[in-house]
């Protein structure tokens, strides 16, 4: 059973997730310190990261719109949170899936802060509504990438495996 | 089944003969571009080599750009140390696409990219910038993605387990308003999100008013897609492509326009007309929050900005000029101006344009992507109000978590600078 920490409407822009500013931190512990810099509470609540590994943030339609930098993924995914959202934008996602934050579509999910959420294969029931969602299945092309724990270790497989046969 | 812009792309680029949305492919990429945030790639392209025995060498270093955009001159020790790095890294593997902090070279790496030739019709692009989609505008496939992804590319040179993306066709037509332009049309647009059928989308624009737009605007109207819901944009390439790679950025070689078959298969079409178009305002804090100018006039700005790769360019300079030139920019707001490029400085100074907006109180600021990115040259405070012409407004983007962003053309936050307030070109002050 996973409690939702943070609940987050529609149209979450990365941006505000992970500021502009940033661009240039390399460390994944400097990036956490500008995380959601622009929301003083939410921002101070995720960077004080006072919650078990495994927390859900909920969030609506777009989740992680508007840019394509990989750093709130890297922060999150380090923070162990999972994120489940009405709809995620592609970039996000693919973001997601090759840094290993684990992302969960589900297209009906409601719920508020507090609550506590049961994540399965197929569906996420809301416990403290006894409400239950179907989960969205992640797209096909990113099979090969998840089941090889990401994109850096499925590169470094291709690669040996090219440069092998050269 | 005919093929898109963006399925013919993905079929040269992978070998086969056609491909269809939703397929799976490994496309080849034609150039890889990053900025500061190589420094960033260059730590996941170690990852990917640790253990391996292998010394970490980029597939091909001709197919590497980096431009130094985002913090030019640095703004930071740690912006400073991470510059060097990356500097040394370029180096080191070879990359000689590779621009630095100095006057004569260099801007906001999209904008280098597409002077200096780099990108033509058909090529694939890669781009750890969420704007990289501004080089559709030269009928490329340009999309943004992380650094792991990129360090995937730099290794490989290939793109891994990519779903070909869906296209939804915009056909604009009509003829814009006075002091209405492409940057409205893209501000317009970006309240598609929901009309779009799926994210893994790419938008093509058709429509009288594309083929009779010149490339800077067409740059305009695709640096915008992410804003759409979609992952790029393309405009097929046409003469004035042909004209714009020529004369701007030195293509001498054969060029093959790529356009898209007649029985193309879009998700979905959307019919556009421009000519009752308003000029649009992105209001705080999101570009889902467009309003048509009427609606905001009035509103307070302490800072203008003019520039950026969206309309940092040399008609957007030109439009800034003719409407402050001889006038001043009204007290108690400030007005600061990046071009986005350094030819586009050098030429701007050459038609006086530079000279206009000096001497009407706007603050030159060297090419870059400036205060957008609210790293510095520009860094708004508690509560205070922006009016840019840059891409994004989501809440403290350019500052104080208290500040807000407003969006708009160079007409509007020209005229808005004569005023202090959000005010409509189509008045005159």
């Amino acid at each position: 059973m996973a409690k939702v920490v943070l609940a987050l409407g529609d149209d979450v822009s990365a941006e505000m997730l992970y500021p502009a500013s940033g661009t240039t931190i390399v460390s994944p512990l400097e990036m956490r310190d500008i995380l959601v810099a622009a929301d003083r509470e939410v921002g101070s609540k995720l960077r004080e990261g006072k919650f078990a590994k495994g927390s859900v943030i909920v969030a609506g339609e777009n989740f992680g719109i508007g840019a394509v930098s990989e750093q709130a993924v890297t922060v999150l995914g380090t923070m162990e949170l999972i994120v489940v959202a009405r709809s995620f934008s592609r970039a996000f996602l693919c973001n997601a899936v090759n840094v290993g934050l684990h992302v969960v579509h589900v297209p009906g999910v409601n719920a508020l802060e507090s609550q506590r959420l049961k994540i399965g294969e197929t569906t996420v029931k809301n416990e403290s509504t006894g409400e239950s969602f179907p989960v969205k299945n992640l797209p096909a092309s990113f099979t090969p990438v998840l089941e090889a724990g990401g994109l850096t270790s499925y590169t470094r497989r291709l690669m040996q495996a090219r440069r092998g046969l050269t | 089944m005919g093929m898109t812009v963006v399925e013919k792309i993905l079929a040269r680029a992978s070998d086969r003969g056609e491909v269809k949305p939703g397929d799976l492919v490994e496309p080849h990429v034609d150039i890889a571009v990053s900025h500061e945030n190589a420094g960033l790639v260059i730590r996941q392209f170690h990852a990917i080599f640790a253990g391996t025995g292998r010394e970490p060498r980029v597939w091909d270093p001709g197919k590497i750009c980096i431009a130094f955009d985002h913090a030019v001159p640095a703004n930071s020790a740690q912006t400073a140390s991470n510059q060097s790095l990356v500097r040394e890294f370029a180096r080191s593997q070879g990359i000689g696409k590779f621009f630095d902090v100095r006057s004569d070279l260099g801007g906001v790496s999209h904008q280098v990219v597409a002077e200096s030739g780099y990108v033509h019709p058909g090529a694939l692009v890669a781009g750890t910038d969420s704007r990289i989609s501004t080089l559709g505008a030269l009928g490329a496939f340009a999309w943004g993605m992380g650094a792991t992804a990129m360090a995937s590319i730099w290794a490989l040179g290939t793109v891994v387990a990519m779903e070909v993306p869906a296209t939804v066709k915009i056909v604009v037509n009509g003829v814009f308003p006075l002091f209405v332009g492409p940057k409205d049309l893209a501000l317009f647009l970006s309240q598609l999100g929901p009309a779009l059928p799926a994210s893994n989308t790419v938008l093509e624009f058709h429509g009288d008013i594309m083929r009779r737009l010149p490339t800077s605007a067409r740059l305009t109207l695709c640096s915008m897609a992410l804003e759409c819901g979609a992952i790029t944009a393309v405009v097929p390439s046409d003469q004035e492509t042909v004209r714009f790679l020529r004369n701007e950025a030195s293509i001498h070689h054969p060029l093959a326009l790529i356009i898209p078959d007649q029985d193309a298969g879009y998700a979905n079409t959307i019919p556009i007309d421009v000519s009752a178009l308003e000029p649009q305002v992105a209001c705080p804090s999101s570009t889902r929050n467009v309003k048509p100018i009427g609606m905001v006039e009035g509103t307070r700005v302490h800072q203008i900005v003019i520039g950026s790769c969206t309309n940092g360019r040399l008609e957007d300079l030109e439009v800034a000029a003719r409407m402050l030139r001889g006038k001043k920019v009204s007290h108690g707001t400030r007005m600061l101006v990046h071009p986005v490029s350094s030819r586009v400085y050098r030429q701007a100074l050459e038609k006086g344009y530079i000279a206009d907006l000096h001497n009407a109180g706007a603050v030159i600021l060297n090419p870059g992507c400036g205060p957008c990115s609210g790293m510095h040259q520009g860094v708004l405070g508690e509560k205070e109000t922006a009016l840019t012409t840059g891409n994004q407004n989501p809440r403290g983007r350019m500052g104080d978590p208290s500040s807000e962003i407003y969006l708009s053309s160079p007409a509007v936050a020209a005229a808005s600078a004569l005023t202090g307030t959000i005010s409509d070109p189509r008045k005159g002050t």
